[in-house]
């Protein structure tokens, strides 16, 4: 029987880029593992309701009817699985053959960190604004900023953190206000009068302002802002 | 003593933001186009203290009472009501041109909609270019808005604005007309096509009217260009008022119209595309 300190080492919950992983110990037997694992989700359990996560086997073989045990545990509570990882090629290819993910197909770029017992993101939640935004009209929001809609000339957006338009950029956007320069912009079209990020300004060009025809992101490369052609071959 | 029953008629504000895009000449026409459809048809200038519908209907010097004096109660609502020279079943309410905007209400302009919606078909209210006052009383009683803007940035933009405005004032979405538009300047790519403007408003398209001569002319003898069966911009004002009684009127095409100038110049070779 482990004791206390042994057993909070013997499953891991990590925050990675991909999201929530929970990491399987190697040399210790699998009722103990399914304790553990019970006693975590419900110890954080608001923060694991509806979370999709990466069940990582590391370097421990994976056996179907573990699999199966905690696939059971994990959907009592609204947790999903997303992926089930090993570290080995054979083992998994096991777990292919089986018929799991063994990995998340092309990882977000800008995820953020989340440790679980974190009361929330660093920069706050999102706020979701479902309308196009006429000029006169401005939004502010602490966090994250998500128009459904157009930005049109003459409206301007303000965010703490990063700023994402499903439609046209046409008026002016403003991410990172408080001076995060990490922040971002991105859009299905950016034709924007003005982009600010942080403390930086990028005006329209005054003449042949064109119009780049495809998604773009916008972002500080080496104190400068840049935009760039969202590839979706590229990720 | 003529109307008896409720009508229960249609209360739509023709407005812009921007001065000078043709709100008052759009007002009149398509106004004109609706009675000479058999409609009965107020006008109502909200423009206090700029008056013009009035001129643009030749009809001034018939004034006496107006909009302010109505809603003051120094006469009755039949009293100020103007008939048109032209069509008996056309009548203008006059703006005042001696006081402002502030002197009427969006209370009293709801009020004065109610009363007007119960004897006419339609009542097209002419709004005031701005977003204050009188602008605000030229939607209160409004149940569509027509916004008129020309194929410029600016007048888009204010277009825009009041685009926004209209759906904060939970209306439903204004229906657009494109004024003034030059299809040479268009082809050129020196003007904002109909898309172009289309692109930003995102609204209902209701009419394209070509910039056209005419119109000077015939707003300068107060006689509307919706009248006169030849005028291509009168076309487009008569196809507004169809599309506003529901009818499924195709946009005439933009094409220059082909001028001397322009077939001569074919001719030497220089027409270009045709």
């Amino acid at each position: 029987m482990l004791d206390g300190e042994r057993l909070e080492a013997s499953v891991r919950v990590r925050g990675t880029q991909d999201g929530v992983r929970l990491v399987l110990p190697r040399d210790v037997a699998f009722p103990s593992i399914l304790a553990h694992v019970h006693d975590v989700l419900e110890a954080r359990a608001a923060f694991f309701r509806g979370a999709a996560l990466v069940l990582d086997f590391s370097e421990r073989e994976p056996v179907l009817e573990e699999i199966v045990a905690l696939q059971r545990l994990l959907d009592a509570r609204g947790v999903r699985i997303q992926a089930i990882s090993a570290e080995t090629p054979e083992h998994r290819e096991r777990l292919a053959r089986w018929g799991f993910r063994t990995e998340l197909a092309g990882s977000p770029r800008r995820l953020r960190l989340v440790e679980p017992g974190a009361e929330e993101a660093p920069d706050g939640s999102a706020t979701y604004v479902r309308r196009t935004l006429r000029s006169g009209m401005s939004v502010e929001a602490e966090g994250h900023l998500v128009v459904i809609g157009d930005v049109n000339p003459g409206a301007l957006v303000v965010a703490g953190g990063d700023v994402l338009v499903w439609g046209v950029v046409r008026g002016t956007v403003h991410a990172g206000r408080n001076g995060d320069t990490g922040a971002v912009i991105a859009a299905l079209r950016l034709a924007p009068m003005q982009l600010r990020i942080a403390q930086l300004v990028a005006r329209a060009p005054d003449r042949g302002a064109h119009l780049l025809d495809a998604p773009a992101l916008a972002r500080v490369v080496d104190g400068q802002i840049v935009i760039e052609p969202w590839r979706i071959e590229r990720r | 003593m003529e109307e008896q029953q409720d009508r229960n008629g249609r209360v739509i504000t023709i407005t812009s933001g921007k001065g000078g895009v043709g709100k008052t000449t759009t007002t009149a026409n398509v106004g004109a186009a609706l009675a000479a459809r058999g409609k009965s048809v107020v006008l109502v200038d909200a423009d206090i203290g700029l008056r013009n519908l009035d001129i643009v209907l030749g009809l001034e010097n018939r004034i006496v009472y107006d909009i302010v004096d109505v809603v003051e109660g120094r006469c009755r609502l039949r009293q100020a009501l103007i008939r048109d020279k032209r069509l008996a079943n056309l009548a203008l309410i006059p703006a005042a041109q001696t006081r402002d905007k502030e002197a009427v209400s969006p209370d009293q302009m709801q009020e004065l909609c109610r009363e007007l919606r119960q004897q006419f078909d339609f009542v097209l209210i002419d709004s005031p270019a701005g977003i204050e006052r009188g602008f605000r009383n030229a939607i209160a009683g409004a149940d569509e808005v027509l916004v008129v803007t020309n194929p410029e940035v600016s007048a888009v933009r204010d277009a825009d604005r009041i685009v926004g405005l209209v759906e904060a004032a939970e209306l439903p979405p204004p229906r657009l007309i494109v004024n003034r538009i030059d299809p040479e300047l268009v082809r050129r790519g020196d003007m904002l096509s109909v898309e172009d403007v289309l692109e930003i408003l995102a609204i209902p398209l209701i009419g394209v009217v070509p910039a056209d001569e005419s119109i000077v002319t015939a707003t300068n003898r107060g006689e509307p260009v919706a009248l006169d069966p030849s005028s291509r911009a009168g076309q487009a004002f008569r196809d507004i008022a169809a599309r506003l009684l529901g009818e499924d009127v195709p946009f005439q095409p933009l094409e220059a119209p082909d001028g001397v100038w322009r077939r001569m110049l074919r001719a030497l070779g220089f027409g270009g595309r045709t």
